[in-house]
């Protein structure tokens, strides 16, 4: 048995096609493809650019940086950590700005413990989702289907804290569409600011973001709502609260449907 | 001059807000970035797009380049990462219309005997074939080749550009150079 490096065994089919190559090869990093002699020259052909298409090139890239000019735009190019923070910053000041200024009116009476881990479930979620969102391309992808994992993930953590309430008994209260709409109207009123100033920090290039950052304006929204409505029944909640994330999420959607198929036709 | 400094000077220069740094660094780029575009996705018009996208990403993320950085895996992990979402939005291979591509090339009379290795490089229907065989492979195997074969990077930067081990990626490297060898085998067999 020849002594394999671990970090190149992943399994007995990848172990054996490694010692099977290493054993025909001297060269460890040309074990794999380096076999084959036409795989050890360079390879044959680089495709050429005229000057022509060079300087169309470089006038059509000029020209998209002058577009890139003014307005928000320096946003996406900062550094980003600086935008991870600023995402996060935001969504932590729409919650600041409702516990301040729009507090609910059992806000002293209510159990804080319950209400600091519905927040805490719902900001890590939020971190995760921002921090997702933001992945600058020149970086390694981050592992595929993980993103659109963070967006369900999100959707159902919302319903599911709307059960929450079960584990401590709660006065009752209405939980018509009634009183729900008012919710929903004031959530999406918290969640817009969010989500459109993470758009304004996407550099683009990952169409999933903008899904994401739907997904981190509506845990914003429900940690503001949170502490803005005092009405816990499962029912409002579900359709005054965790629906501004699928109003968010769906819209989206229906969005991407209507535009997708008018840019096909 | 611009064209005297290195790739990272360019990139310091156009953060520091030299515009001749960038046009010089698009020259130098676009034809890397042309050649990788084209073999992936084969369609001319959006590998131009891809390579444009990939400069804007560059401009984007300027403030997130650090000194003492090397520029061109990072310029080539962007490319990477626009290639793999193109896929992914697309949900498919790419396009099976190699015209597009072999169009671009000479034609030459069929040769005999294709058998002479060294002298691939002037052999334009080889270069065809190894082109319609590249594009038969499947997405990873085919950037990995891509980044390890024709730019010329060893496993280790590979594995980082497209964010997967080492070992994964000498996998799928041979996995590719397997394949590409009986693909092509087959092509010449006619």
């Amino acid at each position: 048995m020849r002594n394999v490096p671990d970090e190149v065994v992943t399994g007995r089919l990848e172990r054996h096609i490694y010692i099977s190559e290493v054993s025909m090869s001297p060269n460890k990093e040309a074990a794999i493809g380096g076999k084959d002699p036409e795989f050890e020259a360079p390879y044959p052909e680089q495709i050429p650019l005229s000057e022509d298409e060079l300087q169309t090139l470089i006038s059509d890239v000029e020209s998209e940086l002058r577009q890139e000019r003014g307005g928000f735009s320096y946003l996406r190019c900062l550094p980003s950590s600086l935008r991870v923070g600023l995402g996060l910053g935001v969504s932590a000041l729409v919650v600041a700005v409702v516990s301040i200024w729009l507090p609910r009116t059992d806000l002293s009476e209510v159990f804080l413990a319950r209400l600091l881990i519905i927040l805490g479930v719902l900001g890590i979620l939020l971190g995760a989702s921002v921090w997702y969102g933001l992945h600058p391309l020149h970086r390694p992808p981050l592992p595929r289907g993980y993103d659109k994992l963070l967006v369900v993930v999100s959707l159902v953590s919302l319903v599911v804290l709307a059960y929450w309430p079960l584990a401590i008994p709660m006065p009752s209260k209405p939980d018509d569409w009634g009183h729900a709409v008012p919710c929903l109207f004031m959530g999406t009123l918290f969640g817009l600011p969010v989500y459109l100033v993470l758009r304004l920090l996407d550099r683009g290039g990952r169409p999933i973001a903008a899904f994401l950052a739907a997904a981190s304006a509506a845990l914003a929204a429900n940690g503001a709502l949170a502490l803005f409505c005092d009405n816990t029944s499962i029912g409002h909640v579900l359709r005054g609260h965790a629906s501004v994330g699928f109003l968010f999420v769906g819209t989206l959607v229906l969005w991407r449907v209507v535009v997708g198929q008018l840019l096909e036709r | 001059m611009v064209s005297d400094l290195t790739d990272e000077h360019l990139m310091i220069a156009h953060i520091a807000g030299d515009k001749k740094a960038f046009s010089e660094l698009v020259r130098r780029y676009g034809p890397i970035l042309s050649g990788m575009a084209r073999r992936q996705v084969r369609l001319p018009e959006l590998a131009r797009d891809i390579v444009q996208q990939t400069f804007l990403q560059v401009h984007r993320a300027r403030n997130d380049f650090r000194v003492g950085a090397q520029l061109k895996p990072w310029v080539l992990t962007i490319a990477t990462n626009l290639i793999r979402e193109h896929f992914r939005r697309t949900k498919r291979r790419p396009e099976t219309s190699y015209e597009a591509l072999n169009a671009e090339y000479p034609s030459v009379e069929p040769m005999v005997e294709p058998v002479d290795f060294a002298g691939i490089q002037s052999r334009a229907l080889e270069v065809q074939r190894l082109n319609d065989a590249l594009v038969k492979l499947p997405e990873s195997q085919r950037l990995v080749i891509e980044l390890h074969w024709i730019q010329g990077y060893p496993f280790a930067e590979v594995a980082q550009m497209v964010g997967a081990s080492v070992s994964a990626v000498k996998v799928r490297a041979h996995r590719g150079y397997r394949k590409l060898r009986t693909l092509i085998d087959e092509e010449r067999a006619g």
